[in-house]
C-alpha cells in the first residue's frame, strides 16, 4: 500500500512543479465558472425554472459538476497506457514490482488530489466575488454519499480507461475507443447536461449504467436535488460496476499482456 | 544452482508485411499477410551466481530479445528458462524484485522530478529498509561522486549523470542480478570508464550477477571475463572473453617513425595502412611480429615505434563475421 501512497505523492509533487501551469489552471477554472454563471443568468433570463431547477440550484449544479468532473482524469490513462504499449516503454511497468492498474490509478488520484483542491479555492473566490450562492444539501447522509461516491466513480473510470488501454495489446490501434467512449461517457456522466432533462425511459436506462453515477449522482445528492435512496441504489450499483471493472481490467490485462513484444526497446 | 538457465530457448514474432505504396495499403486491408521472423532459437545459456557475462552481436542478432525473454516483458514461443528459479514471464513480485534492468536508451528516472524523488519511489516499490535504503544510497552516490545531481530535476541533468542515477536507481534494493543494455551508449571517455569502474565494484562487493549487452567491446573486454556471441539468433560463442579476442586479434598495428627520409618496403605478410618518406603504419600477423621489427630496427635509423592491438573495430567485425584468424 505504501508503494502506491509514494505514487500519490510523486504524482502530487509533478503538478507543482511548473509555477505558471499551476497559475494557469486556477485561472481556467475560475473562467470555467464564471462563464457557466454568465450562461445559465441568460437562459434563466425571465423564467423561474428550467427543466424543473430555479437558477441557484442549476449553478449549484454546475459548480459541483463541474469541480467533480474536473478530477477525473482517467481518460489519461487510456492514452497513456495505448502509447507506451506501442513505444514499447510499458516495459518498464512490466518489470516493476507494482501493479500497473496501481500505478496507473494512483498517479490519477494524486493528480486529482491537486485539481480538487484548486477546484475548491477557485469556487470559493467565485462565490464570494460574484456573489454566487453554491447552495448545498443539509443532509448529512447525501452529503456522505456523495462523499464515497467521487472516489468510487474515480476508481471505476480509472479501472475502465486501464481496460480500454490494455486493448492495445491485441488491437495495436485503439483511436476508435477512445473517440466513442470519450463521447458516450461525457453525456452518459451528466457533465454536458443535467440528466434530469432527458425523457424518463432513457434516464431509467441510465441509472442502471455506472457512468450517470460519476458525476451526475454525487452531484445532484451534494446540492439537495436527490432522494437519499436514489443516491442508496447509485451507490449500490457504482460498487458492483467498480468491483466487476476492476476485475476485468486485471484479468484483460493478464490475459492480453503475453502477447507484448516489446517492439521499440 | 544457476541464476540464469535456459535451455532450447527459441522466440518467433509474427510480423505484417505489405507492398509499397497505395496500392499495396489498399490490398493489404482485405488480404493481410504475415511473416514469422525467429529472434532467438533454441538458446542454451547457464549464469552462474555472481558472474559478470557479456553478450556481444550484431544488431538484429538477438540479444535484446533474449534479454527481454530474462526479464520477463516478453514470453518465449518454446523451450526452457528459469531465472533465479522462476519462470519470467509469470511476473510475479518476489521475482521482480530480485533483479533490476537498466537500457541505456529508456530511462527509469522521472523528469520532471529530481533524481531523489525517484529514489523514494524505488524505495517503497523494492519495500527496502531505511537502513539498506541510507547506506546503499550513500555508497552509491560516493562512489559516482554524484551529490552534487541528487537534488537536480532530472531533465536538467548531462546524459553520463543521469546514466549514474540510473545504474543507482537500479541497485538501490541489492538486486542479484542486474541486466545491462548499453549502459555506456553516448558517453564520453571519462564517463564510460567511471560506469565501468562502478559496476566491477558492485559485482565484485555485492556478488551480483550481471549480463551485459554492449557494442563498446572495450566495456565488455575490461569487465567480463566470460563472453557470449549472439548472431542470427543462436549462440556462436561461450567462454573466455580473453581468448575471444586472442582468437580474433589476429595482427598487430605498427607505426615507425624514421630518423630521415625513408623508402620502407612493406615487409611481406604485413598490410600498410598509411606511408610518408617519416612515417609508416602496417599491421603484421601476430607471430611475424619479433622477426618484423627485428629487421626493421635493424635496416632503418628510427625515431620512434609504437605497437598496438588491432582497431577494436575491426576485431568486432571479425567475431560478428566468425572469421577465425588463428
Amino acid at each position: 500500500m505504501r508503494k502506491y501512497l509514494e505514487v500519490f505523492r510523486l504524482s502530487f509533487k509533478m503538478q507543482i512543479v511548473w509555477r505558471f501551469d499551476v497559475a494557469m489552471t486556477m485561472v481556467a477554472t475560475v473562467a470555467r465558472i464564471v462563464a457557466a454563471w454568465v450562461l445559465w443568468q441568460a437562459i434563466f433570463a425571465g423564467k423561474e425554472l428550467v427543466g424543473g431547477f430555479t437558477v441557484g440550484a442549476m449553478l449549484s449544479y454546475y459548480v459541483v459538476c463541474s469541480i467533480v468532473s474536473s478530477i477525473d482524469f482517467s481518460h489519461k490513462i487510456s492514452g497513456e497506457v495505448c502509447w507506451l504499449i506501442r513505444d514499447g516503454r510499458f516495459s518498464g511497468h512490466m518489470v516493476a514490482p507494482m501493479n500497473p492498474l496501481g500505478f496507473f490509478g494512483s498517479m490519477q488520484a494524486g493528480e486529482s488530489a491537486f485539481h480538487l483542491g484548486f477546484s475548491l479555492i477557485a469556487a470559493a473566490i467565485c462565490a464570494v466575488a460574484f456573489g454566487m450562492r453554491v447552495a448545498l444539501s443539509a443532509d448529512i447522509l447525501q452529503i456522505l454519499l456523495a462523499a464515497a461516491m467521487i472516489p468510487l466513480g474515480l476508481a471505476f473510470m480509472a479501472g475502465y480507461h486501464f481496460w480500454i488501454g490494455t486493448l492495445t495489446f491485441k488491437f495495436l490501434d485503439i483511436d476508435f475507443f477512445l473517440h466513442v467512449q470519450g463521447n458516450v461517457i461525457a453525456f452518459a456522466t451528466g457533465a454536458l447536461i443535467p440528466l434530469a432533462l432527458l425523457p424518463q425511459g432513457l434516464l431509467q436506462v441510465l441509472r442502471l449504467l455506472p457512468f450517470t453515477h460519476v458525476v451526475y449522482t454525487p452531484a445532484m445528492l451534494l446540492t439537495g436535488q436527490m432522494a437519499t435512496g436514489e443516491g442508496l441504489f447509485g451507490l449500490g450499483v457504482l460498487a458492483m460496476w467498480t468491483a466487476a471493472m476492476l476485475a476485468i481490467a486485471q484479468r484483460t490485462y493478464g490475459r492480453l499482456r503475453v502477447k507484448y513484444d516489446g517492439v521499440g526497446i | 544452482m544457476y541464476v540464469i538457465h535456459t535451455k532450447g530457448l527459441t522466440k518467433s514474432y509474427r510480423r505484417f508485411e505489405k507492398e509499397e505504396g497505395l496500392r499495396g495499403s489498399i490490398r493489404s486491408l482485405f488480404h493481410r499477410q504475415f511473416v514469422v521472423k525467429t529472434a532467438v532459437r533454441d538458446f542454451d545459456l547457464q549464469v552462474k551466481e555472481g558472474e559478470f557475462v557479456g553478450l556481444i552481436g550484431p544488431n538484429g542478432a538477438g540479444k535484446t530479445t533474449l534479454v527481454k525473454m530474462l526479464t520477463g516483458i516478453i514470453a518465449p514461443t518454446s523451450g526452457e528458462i528459469a531465472v533465479l528459479g522462476y519462470y519470467p514471464n509469470k511476473l510475479e513480485n518476489a521475482f521482480k524484485k530480485q533483479y533490476a534492468v537498466v537500457m541505456g536508451q529508456k530511462s527509469q528516472l522521472i523528469f520532471d522530478l529530481t533524481a531523489a524523488d525517484t529514489f523514494l519511489l524505488f524505495k517503497e516499490m523494492y519495500e527496502i529498509p531505511k537502513e539498506v535504503y541510507r547506506r546503499n544510497l550513500e555508497l552509491f552516490i560516493d562512489l559516482f561522486g554524484a551529490r552534487e545531481y541528487l537534488n537536480m530535476q532530472v531533465r536538467t541533468l548531462s546524459l553520463g549523470e543521469r546514466m549514474k542515477m540510473e545504474l543507482v536507481t537500479a541497485l538501490l534494493h541489492n538486486p542479484k542480478v542486474l541486466f545491462l543494455d548499453e549502459p555506456t551508449i553516448g558517453l564520453d571517455a571519462p564517463a564510460q570508464r567511471q560506469i565501468r569502474a562502478f559496476l566491477k565494484e558492485v559485482n565484485q562487493r555485492n556478488g551480483t550477477t550481471i549480463l551485459l549487452t554492449s557494442h563498446y567491446m572495450e566495456d565488455v573486454r575490461s569487465l567480463c571475463p566470460r563472453s557470449v556471441v549472439v548472431g542470427q539468433g543462436q549462440k556462436v560463442y561461450d567462454g573466455s572473453t580473453e581468448a575471444l579476442f586472442n582468437a580474433y586479434q589476429t595482427h598487430k598495428k605498427i607505426t615507425v617513425l624514421f630518423a630521415g627520409e625513408s623508402h620502407f618496403a612493406v615487409p611481406v605478410g604485413c598490410t600498410m595502412i598509411e606511408q610518408s618518406p617519416h612515417k609508416a603504419v602496417f599491421t603484421v600477423p601476430k607471430e611475424q611480429g619479433g622477426a618484423v621489427l627485428e629487421r626493421i630496427m635493424g635496416e632503418y635509423p628510427l625515431n620512434d615505434i609504437s605497437i598496438e592491438e588491432e582497431d577494436m573495430g575491426v576485431i568486432v567485425e571479425k567475431i560478428y563475421q566468425g572469421e577465425t584468424g588463428a
